[in-house]
């Protein structure tokens, strides 16, 4: 609550200041910093985002868009958080807002001394770090550095500078002496951690370097290559080109070019592309001549590609077969980098990461309506084997939203596609497609979900099984169906589990799922089922049983009807089963049991009754 | 050189505004600031003695001439002259401290009064909007490459935020834009992305490999649609680095293993900022980020699975290496262009695609444009146009042999045997790209 106050509070008071010059003269100004003194809000801390403010990561909603805006307005200054450690009177207020409201990010560095300056002490901001920043910073160390350094630093040319000191030593001996002297100290007297000022000497002396006579250049980079271990020494070595330091090589002392081969080496080996330097030393090019002589190389080189056939036309056509389709398929080059990127990352919170994006992709195409695009990027893990399945399937739980499972069961966009996206997100998440099928009322989605669940058993049967379990009979039942489906002799176990559950509709549809799983193998369990309790799975199993060869049911369904051990309905139903088959087997078998004269139980007589009456309606 | 020294004077100016601001009349650092200031406005009022920068459609003008460095290195202070209402400060000679003080006050908001008098007047415009309109060829041009620098730096400010998308849908705005003005001003944008600033590298070095690239990807014959994924992909290519510690971005000298493996992370990083926030047709550009470092040989970073890198992602491998080569950057001396190219010629077959270095330095030419040549005579001459051979070379003098500036710029052929040196714009105080409106009137004239 103080969080929403708080922002309330300084919304109202900021619109109060955009609208007025004064508002310090304005009651609604005056009321709204009244309530920026009450104790509820002192010392909270909010953060600032370009989206309106932010309290302990849940966003602060105030119905006032002037809290949008001054929270856009801060983030221009850099600012993170704001929080209010005091009670603050409307005037301060008022040059609080002034400060933001001058909107010269450019100086988003300074904004806090700006305020410290402008009064503003009951407000505490934390600043974002940003790439600038992180330069201006070593900036306003000047009162550690030295005099000659800041006057260094002043100079509207430093290099000029430089230049003009040397300027004044005769020779280029103690010239270049002096350079290296005066290099030295002026990085000494800079702190270890004022990088832009050793950036700048550097950046000074290197531009005053290429002014000096050769000799000069040549006994500075003498005594530089000899010290080339020293950090700032190193760093001066570093901006050179390797072209530049190659026409210097000729001039140098052996010992010294020893030193600079040695530099060379140890560059190309820390760094791929200054390999040139070490190619250019070694080589036996003429390193005498002027700068522009790299000009003449270039020229040599492009003439020498175009004599290897390399000329522009040849260039074109060697590169036509990689320009991409215009209007190509974007999602396939985000599928590809969505996978390279999982097979680069090894941080776990990163892949989380990625693969989060992943499932936002899959997902707002779907909800577009762009199932292509969709099936294409749902392929970006289906290639990926090594990925921690618990992160996947977190991925996966976001993926089967229901917003999402609806929209695919339902009429929108290419079918093929729903179907193979659905398939995709139930394998992973197999669960969450039952559960949706097991809220659906429209029975044409439902079918679909039916077929979605048979498609993940046939491949992935593990995912469905635990909805058995499911405490819903027509859960179980659509379960068995789908498992049916399916048509995996694998389903035949759990089927065969769920024709002996306590509800009759799912014994129903486990033994119609049988059949397909296991065709004439079923007949076990069918014969079983002659037996069931209830009628509606006897008849079901019935005429089950009716659409297997003679050979496998007949002399099973002979025993059962002599079974004294069933009941008379039981040995009836055994009766309509032999019955339902047109066969002069069959009607072999009706004959006999109906002159049987085995059993005096009443329900033996009702199964000679029945084969009886069965073969009568046979001979009509 | 007059927008050199209003880049220059408008520099000095965002320092003292800062410096107003924080410390109180009298302070050293305020009054040093306005001192600073001070030495500039010679330069300013050397043409004329009473001198109007104006502001105009985002442009600045130096009495009626435009001045296009200034106006894109220094948006800010654009934004913080329109906001303040301020078209145009006239400088007299000899302005006084007092003065330039009361012009910065008045620009940090510390004082609301506009001096009416005295050697600072503000608004006091003598030419129409339509006359420095009329003035500036390239307003199109200028106005695509600020507005995309102002994007980069709204994605970067973005970026900070890990849960924040990139603005992707203004990125291709933007690079639409370009698009629109390197088809309609080859030369001139190939010239303009020679503009460089240490401060900004980041960004200005992104707006520059986008040009670069879609100028390599015309020339390969790509159509519109094809270009803006190579633009954004040119645009965006280092996003990634946003998204590294600053202190390792901007650490000097050599990195060590840790701070490397940081550093590598960044086309991954890049690629995963675009990819989340791209909408179909924008992911090539996540993948020319993931890949604009693994070099040609596949030798590079990160490592890839197998197979040839993008026809895209080589493009802009090729003018990001020429681009960084070309700047000042930190730690890292810029290059003249033509040694730039041979760097980069050395590199074709290992780091870069041999053909795309070969149709890039067809299309840049030895010399490429904004190259400064010293010649036989001594004259400086800034290369304009040329070609691939450096048989056809075009240029305008820009500094005579005894070293003054040339603000008459005339296109002419140059003589390639006359060349002697080639000089690094920082050397010579000379930045091409400022050069740009003025070559181009003289150009067509």
């Amino acid at each position: 609550m103080g969080a929403h106050r708080l922002v309330q509070a300084l919304a109202v008071a900021w619109s109060t200041a955009q609208l007025y010059p004064d508002p310090t003269s304005v009651p609604a100004f005056a009321a709204a910093v009244e309530s920026l003194g009450e104790p509820a809000v002192t010392g909270l801390e909010l953060d600032v985002t370009l989206d309106g403010f932010m309290h302990r990561g849940e966003p602060v909603d105030v119905k006032h868009g002037a809290a949008e805006r001054l929270a856009r307005a801060l983030f221009s200054h850099n600012v993170e958080s704001i929080a209010l450690v005091g009670r603050p009177t409307p005037e301060e207020v008022a040059r609080l807002f002034q400060e933001v409201e001058s909107e010269d990010t450019t100086l988003s560095a300074d904004f806090k001394e700006r305020l410290e300056l402008a009064g503003v002490q009951a407000f505490r901001l934390r600043l974002h770090r940003l790439l600038e920043d992180a330069e201006a910073v070593p900036e306003d160390q000047g009162e550690e550095r030295s005099e000659a350094v800041e006057e260094l630093f002043n100079a509207l040319a430093p290099e000029e500078s430089v230049v003009e000191q040397l300027e004044v030593i005769d020779g280029s001996g103690p010239r270049a002496e002096a350079f290296v002297d005066f290099y030295g100290e002026a990085i000494g007297s800079l702190e270890a951690g004022d990088w832009l000022g050793k950036e700048k000497v550097v950046q000074a002396y290197v531009d005053a370097f290429v002014r000096l006579e050769r000799d000069a250049q040549v006994q500075i980079l003498e005594t530089t290559l000899q010290h080339r271990h020293e950090k700032h020494f190193e760093n001066f070595l570093d901006q050179f080109a390797a072209q530049e330091l190659a026409l210097l090589a000729p001039h140098l002392h052996d010992s010294a070019l020893l030193l600079l081969l040695d530099y060379a080496r140890v560059v190309s080996e820390e760094k791929g592309e200054e390999a040139n330097l070490e190619t250019l030393l070694t080589a036996e090019a003429d390193l005498s001549g002027a700068r522009n002589a790299v000009a003449a190389r270039v020229g040599e080189r492009m003439a020498e590609m175009r004599r290897l056939g390399s000329e522009s036309e040849n260039r074109r056509e060697r590169l036509a077969p990689d320009i991409p389709p215009t209007g190509n398929a974007a999602g396939g080059e985000g599928v590809r980098v969505l996978n390279e990127l999982l097979l680069i990352e090894s941080r776990s919170a990163r892949t989380l990461r990625l693969l989060r994006l992943w499932a936002g992709k899959v997902a707002s195409a779907v909800r577009a309506g762009d199932m292509v695009t969709a099936v294409e990027w749902s392929h970006a893990i289906a290639e990926q084997g090594r990925l921690d399945p618990k992160l996947v399937d977190e991925a996966f739980g976001y993926l089967a939203a229901d917003d999402i499972l609806e929209i695919l069961v339902s009429d929108t966009g290419d079918a093929g596609a729903r179907t193979e996206l659905l398939e995709v997100i139930g394998r992973r998440a197999g669960l969450n497609v039952l559960e949706l099928m097991a809220r659906e009322e429209d029975p044409g989605r439902r079918r679909v979900l039916i077929d979605v669940l048979a498609e993940i058993a046939r491949l992935e049967i593990g995912v469905v099984l635990p909805g058995l379990a499911d405490h819903r009979w027509y859960v179980v039942r659509n379960l068995a169906l789908a498992l049916g489906k399916s048509g995996r002799r694998a389903a035949a176990e759990p089927l065969s589990r769920l024709a002996r559950h306590e509800d009759h509709r799912v014994r129903i549809e486990a033994l119609r799922g049988l059949m397909p799983c296991l065709g004439p193998d079923a007949s076990p369990h069918l014969l079983a089922a002659l037996a069931d309790d209830h009628v509606r799975v006897r008849s079901t199993a019935i005429d089950l049983l009716a659409s297997l060869e003679d050979a496998a049911v007949l002399p099973q369904l002979g025993d059962m009807a002599r079974d004294d051990s069933l009941s008379a309905e039981q040995r009836t139903a055994v009766i309509e089963a032999v019955a339902s088959r047109p066969s002069a087997a069959a009607t072999g078998l009706l004959s006999e049991l109906a002159s049987s004269k085995a059993g005096l139980s009443g329900a033996a007589r009702s199964m000679r009754a029945a084969a009886r009456e069965a073969l009568r309606s046979r001979d009509g | 050189m007059a927008d050199q020294t209003v880049t220059e004077f408008l520099g000095a100016l965002r320092k003292a505004v800062s410096n107003v601001q924080l410390y109180p009349e009298g302070h050293p650092y305020s009054d040093e600031a306005i001192r600073s200031l001070s030495i500039h406005v010679p330069a300013i009022t050397q043409a004329e003695p009473q001198s109007v920068l104006s502001l105009v459609g985002g442009a600045f003008y130096l009495n009626r001439q435009v001045m296009p460095q200034s106006s894109i290195e220094h948006r800010s202070m654009v934004h913080t002259m329109e906001r303040r209402g301020l078209e145009s400060i006239t400088l007299r000679e000899g302005a006084t401290t007092g003065d330039l003080r009361e012009l910065a006050g008045f620009l940090s908001g510390e004082s609301g009064d506009v001096p009416a008098e005295g050697t600072v007047v503000l608004n006091e415009r003598p030419y129409s909007r339509a006359e420095l309109e009329a003035e500036a060829g390239l307003s199109g041009l200028r106005r695509s490459y600020a507005s995309s620098i102002d994007l980069l730096r709204g994605v970067s400010a973005a970026s900070l935020d890990p849960e924040a998308q990139a603005d992707l849908e203004s990125a291709v705005w933007s690079v639409e834009s370009l698009l629109e003005q390197v088809l309609l001003e080859k030369g001139a944008s190939l010239l303009l992305a020679s503009i460089k600033t240490h401060d900004q590298y980041t960004f200005f070095h992104s707006v520059n490999s986008s040009i670069l690239a879609m100028s390599v990807g015309r020339a390969l014959g790509l159509d519109d649609d094809q270009l803006i994924g190579l633009g954004l992909g040119g645009l965006l290519h280092d996003l990634g680095k946003t998204k590294i510690a600053p202190e390792i971005i901007t650490h000097p000298g050599r990195l060590d293993d840790s701070q490397w493996v940081e550093i590598k992370r960044h086309p991954q990083e890049g690629a995963q900022a675009i990819l989340a926030a791209s909408g179909p047709g924008q992911e090539i550009a996540a993948r020319v980020a993931l890949e604009h470092h693994a070099r040609f040989d596949r030798d590079g970073y990160p490592t890839l699975k197998p197979g040839k890198l993008h026809l895209f992602s080589r493009i802009v491998a090729v003018c990001d290496t020429y681009d960084a080569l070309t700047t000042r950057r930190s730690y890292k001396r810029a290059l003249p262009p033509t040694v730039a190219l041979d760097v980069i010629t050395e590199a074709a077959g290992s780091q870069l695609d041999p053909d795309v270095v070969g149709l890039f330095i067809d299309m840049m030419g030895i010399y490429p444009a904004g190259s400064l040549l010293r010649l036989q005579t001594g004259d400086l001459v800034m290369v304009v146009e040329s070609d691939e051979s450096g048989a056809e070379l075009a240029g305008a003098v820009v500094m005579t042999a005894d070293g003054e500036h040339v603000d008459d710029l005339r296109v002419e052929a140059i003589d390639q045997h006359e060349i002697v040196d080639l000089v690094l714009p920082d050397e010579a105080g000379i930045a091409p790209a400022a050069l740009l409106e003025g070559i181009h009137v003289a150009g067509n004239g």
